[in-house]
C-alpha cells in the first residue's frame, strides 16, 4: 500500500525500500532456508480464524432466517384466530336478533332491543380492552340516561322556546347579511397580512358586510382597533376582550398602522381603541403618535378618530385633539341615568361631555362627534336632553343607533326602536343644529362614515358652491380634505355673519 | 375518570328556578350561561364588572375562601348588594355545593327598566 503512494511522491524512496540492495554496498546475503516447522504449525492460524469467521456468519445467518421464519407462522395463526372469531360474533349477533350494542335515541324506538346487555365480546387486543374500560356513549351525552317519549322531547323543546320573550326576537328590520363575499374576505385578509385589528371584528357588528363592501361612492371604510384588541373596562354592551391586563402596547404600532393605511389607500378611515386604564397615560401618546403618522405618511387621508375618556384628563386629550386628526369622536353612549348602568363604572356623563367640550376648546376648528345607543331602557326626554347637552358643549355630528345584544353574557334589549322613531330623532337632529345627524337603527358611529360624511356636506352645500369657492382660492380641490375645509371655512364665515347680524 | 358533577339551582328574579349541573371546577357564571340562566358576564369573568352577582346561601357563603380585594371593589359597585353576595365568575364549584340554592339580584341598575327607584343603604 505505501509503495504505490511513495513511488509516485518520492520514486527513489520507493526504489529504496524494494530494493535495499542496490543502495547498500553490503554483499547479497543468502537466501535463508525455510525450516520444515510442520503441517499444522504453518496452517493452523489461518484455518482456525477462517473456521471461526465462518461459522459466526453462518450462525447470525441462521437467527435472521429463523425470526422471519416465525413472524410469519405468527402472523399467520393470528389471522386464522380473527377468522374464526369473526365467524363466532356472526353467530352471536344471529342469535340476539341484530342488536350486539345499547344504542340511545332521542325517542324510543324499540324498547326491548334497547334494554338487552351488551353481549360479551372476545377481546383481541390491549388497546380494545383499554376501551372498553373507558368511558361509554352514555358518558359523553349527559341527561340520555333514560330515552326520551315523544311527548317528552316536545315539552323540552317548547320549554326552551317559550324562554324566549315575544319582544326578543330580532325585527325584521334589523336583519342583516352574514358578512361574506369578495371584498369582505379581500379586507379580512389585508387587516391579517398588515396584522391590524378592526372593533367591526370584535365588536360583531352587524354592518360589516355592508361597510368593507364599500358603499354607493365605492368608498370601504374599516375602523381599525389600536392598542390591541382587549380592553380594561367592562361595559355591558360591547362584546370586546376585557382583562386587568392586557398584552403590552406594541412601540412600533404608530408606524406600522401608518405604513399599512397608507399601502390601503382608503379615503377615509376611522381609527378607534380600546380602553387602557392599565397604562399611566392611558394611551394617549400612542393614540397622537399613530395619528401624526398616519398624516405623515398619507396627508390626504381623512381621519376619524374614537378616542377612549382618558378618565376626563385634560393633558391626556388634549395631544389626541391636536395631533392632526380631522374627525373627534367621544360616544355618550346612553342617556345621563342610565350610564352607570350600561356603561363601565369608570365612564361616566360628565366626564363625557367634558371630553367632548374640551376638544372643542383645544382646537376650535376640529369637528367633533358622538354617539348614543336607543334601545336600552332610556325615555324620549331624556334622549332629547342628552342631544341638548351635545349640542351645548359644540357637538357637530351626531349619531343614533339601535343596541343589539353581541352575546347571551351581555345586557338584554329593552325595546327595537322603530325606524320611524329613528327618523323622528334625524329630524330633531337637524332641528337642533348638528352639522349633520345619522339615525337609523343599524347605525353605528363610524357607520359608512366616510360617506355620511362627503354626502351630508355636500348635500347642504352644494357642489357648485364648494367648486367656486375653491377655484376662488386657487386650489384643485379634487380631494375631500380640500372640499370640507372649504365648506368648512364658508360655514364659519356665514355663522359669523349671521351672529354679527344678530 | 371524570370530574365530579355538582347540581346547584338557580332561583331567577322572577322566582322561576332552574336546575343546573356542571362539572367541578366551573365557576358560578359559566354555569349560569351553560344553562341559559339569565346572568350577565360584561367583562367575561375579568373581575372588571358587577354584572354576574349572585346571592348565596348563608352556610354556603360562609364556608367559600374569602373574597380578593379585586372582587370586593367590584362587588361595592353592584345593585342590591347583600351580605352573602359573592361575583359568580370568582366561586368555583366544589362538591360540597350540591344542592345549592343561588339567587340572583332582584334587579340591575336600570332603574328605568323595572321602575324600581334607588333606596339608600
Amino acid at each position: 500500500m505505501t509503495l504505490p503512494i511513495l513511488s509516485t511522491v518520492f520514486p527513489r524512496a520507493a526504489l529504496f525500500r524494494s530494493h535495499r540492495r542496490l543502495f547498500t554496498s553490503q554483499p547479497a546475503r543468502e537466501t535463508p532456508q525455510l525450516e520444515n516447522i510442520g503441517f499444522i504449525r504453518a496452517y493452523g492460524k489461518p484455518v482456525a480464524t477462517i473456521f471461526l469467521w465462518s461459522a459466526l456468519t453462518y450462525m447470525s445467518l441462521q437467527a435472521m432466517w429463523s425470526k422471519l421464519y416465525f413472524d410469519e407462522v405468527r402472523l399467520e395463526t393470528e389471522a386464522k384466530i380473527d377468522k374464526l372469531n369473526e365467524e363466532l360474533s356472526r353467530i352471536e349477533v344471529a342469535a340476539t336478533g341484530g342488536h350486539h350494542s345499547r344504542r340511545l335515541f332521542a325517542t324510543e324506538t324499540d324498547p326491548a332491543a334497547t334494554m338487552e346487555p351488551k353481549p360479551e365480546r372476545r377481546v383481541r387486543k390491549e388497546f380494545a380492552e383499554k376501551l372498553k374500560g373507558g368511558p361509554g356513549f352514555g358518558d359523553f351525552v349527559t341527561g340520555m340516561r333514560e330515552p326520551l317519549t315523544p311527548e317528552q322531547a316536545m315539552q323540552q323543546a317548547e320549554a326552551v322556546q317559550s324562554k324566549i320573550p315575544g319582544n326578543s326576537r330580532l325585527p325584521r328590520w334589523l336583519k342583516t347579511d352574514i358578512p361574506t363575499g369578495g371584498n369582505v374576505t379581500k379586507i379580512r385578509k389585508t387587516l391579517r397580512e398588515l396584522k391590524l385589528h378592526t372593533v367591526c371584528e370584535e365588536a360583531r357588528c352587524p354592518n360589516m358586510s355592508e361597510c368593507w363592501g364599500g358603499g354607493k361612492h365605492g368608498t370601504a371604510t374599516a375602523t381599525i382597533m389600536i392598542m390591541g384588541d382587549t380592553c380594561t373596562r367592562g361595559c355591558r354592551f360591547c362584546s370586546v376582550k376585557t382583562s386587568k391586563t392586557p398584552a403590552a402596547l406594541d412601540a412600533a404600532e404608530p408606524e406600522n398602522v401608518a405604513t399599512a393605511l397608507a399601502a390601503w389607500g382608503l379615503d377615509y378611515v376611522v381609527l378607534t381603541s380600546v380602553d387602557r386604564d392599565d397604562l399611566p397615560d392611558f394611551g394617549s401618546a400612542h393614540f397622537a403618535s399613530t395619528v401624526r403618522n398616519i398624516r405623515e405618511r398619507a396627508p390626504q387621508m381623512m381621519i376619524e378618530c374614537l378616542t377612549p375618556d382618558f378618565l376626563g384628563r385634560p393633558e391626556l386629550i388634549e395631544p389626541v385633539a391636536l395631533s392632526g386628526l380631522d374627525v373627534y369622536a367621544h360616544n355618550i353612549e346612553t342617556v345621563e341615568a342610565l350610564q352607570r348602568s350600561v356603561r363601565d363604572h369608570r365612564a361616566n356623563y360628565k366626564q363625557s361631555m367634558f371630553v367632548l367640550a374640551h376638544v372643542k376648546k383645544t382646537k376650535p376648528t376640529l369637528l367633533t362627534k358622538s354617539s348614543i345607543m336607543l334601545g336600552v331602557g332610556e325615555t324620549d326626554e331624556e334622549v332629547l336632553q342628552t342631544m341638548k347637552d351635545l349640542r351645548a358643549v359644540g357637538v357637530d355630528i351626531v349619531t343614533l343607533g339601535q343596541y343589539m345584544r353581541p352575546t347571551k353574557r351581555h345586557m338584554k334589549v329593552h325595546e327595537y326602536v322603530t325606524p320611524e322613531k329613528f327618523k323622528h330623532w334625524e329630524q330633531v337632529g337637524n332641528e337642533l343644529g348638528f352639522l349633520y345627524t345619522a339615525s337609523g337603527p343599524l347605525v353605528r358611529s363610524s357607520y359608512k362614515a366616510g360617506e355620511f360624511f362627503i354626502s351630508e356636506i355636500l348635500r347642504k352645500r352644494s357642489a357648485v358652491a364648494a367648486a367656486k369657492a375653491l377655484a376662488a382660492e386657487g386650489r384643485d380641490g379634487s380631494n375631500l380634505r380640500d372640499i370640507s375645509a372649504s365648506i368648512a371655512t364658508e360655514e364659519r364665515k356665514k355663522a359669523a355673519l349671521d351672529s354679527a347680524s344678530l | 375518570m371524570l370530574s365530579k358533577e355538582v347540581t346547584v339551582t338557580f332561583i331567577e328574579p322572577d322566582g322561576n328556578e332552574v336546575q343546573a349541573t356542571g362539572e367541578e371546577g366551573t365557576n358560578l357564571m359559566e354555569l349560569a350561561h351553560e344553562n341559559d340562566v339569565d346572568l350577565e358576564g360584561a367583562c367575561e369573568g375579568a373581575c372588571a364588572c358587577s354584572t354576574c352577582h349572585v346571592i348565596l346561601d348563608e352556610s354556603v357563603f360562609d364556608s367559600l375562601p374569602e373574597p380578593t380585594d379585586e372582587e370586593n371593589d367590584m362587588l361595592d359597585l353592584a345593585f342590591g348588594l347583600t351580605d352573602t353576595s359573592r361575583l359568580g365568575c370568582q366561586v368555583l364549584l366544589t362538591p360540597e355545593m350540591e344542592g345549592m340554592r343561588i339567587k340572583l339580584p332582584s334587579a340591575t341598575r336600570n332603574f328605568y327598566v323595572d321602575g324600581a327607584k334607588p333606596s339608600h343603604h
